[in-house]
């Protein structure tokens, strides 16, 4: 796996990931990496998304993790499909590997109202304590947890 | 670029001097916090941690309150420890340090919440840390805390197989799937459905050599 400058672990597991979701109509490369919400007992694909300030999580999804009949924090995001209103939520998530050790997160996520688009890794509450690389060659996402 | 304080929890408030100069007193605090909780003067604040905007600045003028409005969002929420100069007349009025410290955990709840509305979220835990000892049990505050705390990471032994064949049946068979949620296991086809539920409904019951790999196409 990955090793820091000074030789220490950078990346504990790798996982090939999907760079071309079905929705040609966009055109445009992005990075799909597994994870496991906890409590749906299956992989999902999550865009890999720096830019967005949190995680989302489609209220389906959410609807099977039981989050929807926890108390959140009240939260308008500002999304390209416009403002959408919903709840930031704490809960587990795996980022699952093919190679070497998956990371599990207590993260915080916005589980939208109502919601057209995807799962999302946002940085804030989730990718922030993640180390992650792209082998764009490869098609193959390092990642490991940050301290 | 300024923070702007855009959730307008301060504009539903009733304008007062006291509570104008509460917000500056409180931002004077925050700001010469004399345990750099945020290190900072607002003014000028350089975040160098996770928040991608710099030379943030806090315009105090932006948090003057103006008129007020009836049934805001702190009276239909924070009735516990509503100030007393906002609640209606003829409450009883706390006792003057209470009341001071109450307004003190308003203004710095405000202010968290309003940082993170606009997406500053490393300066929203930090305002937050301003907050004493004594005040941080309140539930809206835990919840706050609770929401903004920074993510928990353990590595685990749990792995997933190498889903190439799955991804390919994605970018084959996608356009004839919209909508859809559908299973994938070794790039085969398991079910399809309109919803996840109905998807897993279908899915748990089959024995497949692995766990299948649930994706709704766009």
């Amino acid at each position: 796996m990955l090793k820091t400058l000074d030789g220490a672990d950078f990346a504990t597991g790798r996982a090939r990931f999907l760079d071309e979701d079905a929705n040609a109509l966009e055109g445009t490369a992005k990075i799909f990496v597994k994870i496991e919400p906890s409590n749906l007992g299956f992989p999902v694909l999550a865009q890999l998304d720096t830019g967005s300030a949190w995680s989302i999580l489609k209220p389906e999804i959410a609807e099977e993790m039981q989050l929807m009949n926890e108390e959140g924090e009240p939260k308008r995001l500002s999304t390209r499909f416009g403002n959408i209103d919903g709840q930031l939520k704490r809960t587990n998530i795996t980022i699952l590997a093919d190679d070497g050790d998956s990371i599990e997160l207590e993260a915080t996520v916005f589980i939208p109202t109502e919601w057209t688009g995807g799962n999302f890794l946002g940085y804030g509450g989730l990718l922030e304590r993640v180390r992650f690389a792209v082998d764009p060659q490869e098609n193959l996402f390092y990642f490991g947890p940050s301290a | 670029m300024d923070i702007q304080l855009n959730n307008n929890v301060f504009d539903q408030m009733a304008a007062g001097r006291d509570y104008t100069r509460q917000v500056g007193v409180l931002a004077a605090r925050i700001a010469h916090d004399p345990h750099q909780s945020f290190g900072m003067s607002w003014a000028g604040y350089q975040t160098g941690n996770g928040d991608r905007t710099k030379n943030v600045t806090l315009a105090l003028a932006s948090v003057h309150p103006i008129a007020a409005s009836g049934g805001s969002f702190i009276e239909s929420q924070c009735k516990e420890w509503l100030p007393a100069s906002k609640q209606r007349a003829g409450q009883k009025k706390p006792s003057a340090a209470p009341g001071v410290a109450a307004e003190n955990m308003e203004i710095t709840y405000r202010v968290a919440v309003s940082l993170m509305e606009s997406e500053q979220i490393t300066l929203a835990r930090k305002a937050l840390t301003a907050l004493p000892v004594g005040q941080l049990g309140d539930p809206m505050v835990v919840r706050l805390r609770n929401m903004l705390a920074i993510p928990i990471t353990k590595t685990s032994q749990k792995r997933d197989i190498d889903r190439t064949l799955d991804y390919q049946w994605i970018r084959d068979h996608a356009q004839d799937y919209r909508g859809q949620w559908v299973a994938l296991d070794n790039g085969k086809l398991l079910g399809a459905a309109t919803s996840l539920r109905e998807l897993l409904d279908r899915v748990k019951p089959l024995r497949s050599e692995h766990r299948p790999l649930l994706h709704q196409i766009s």
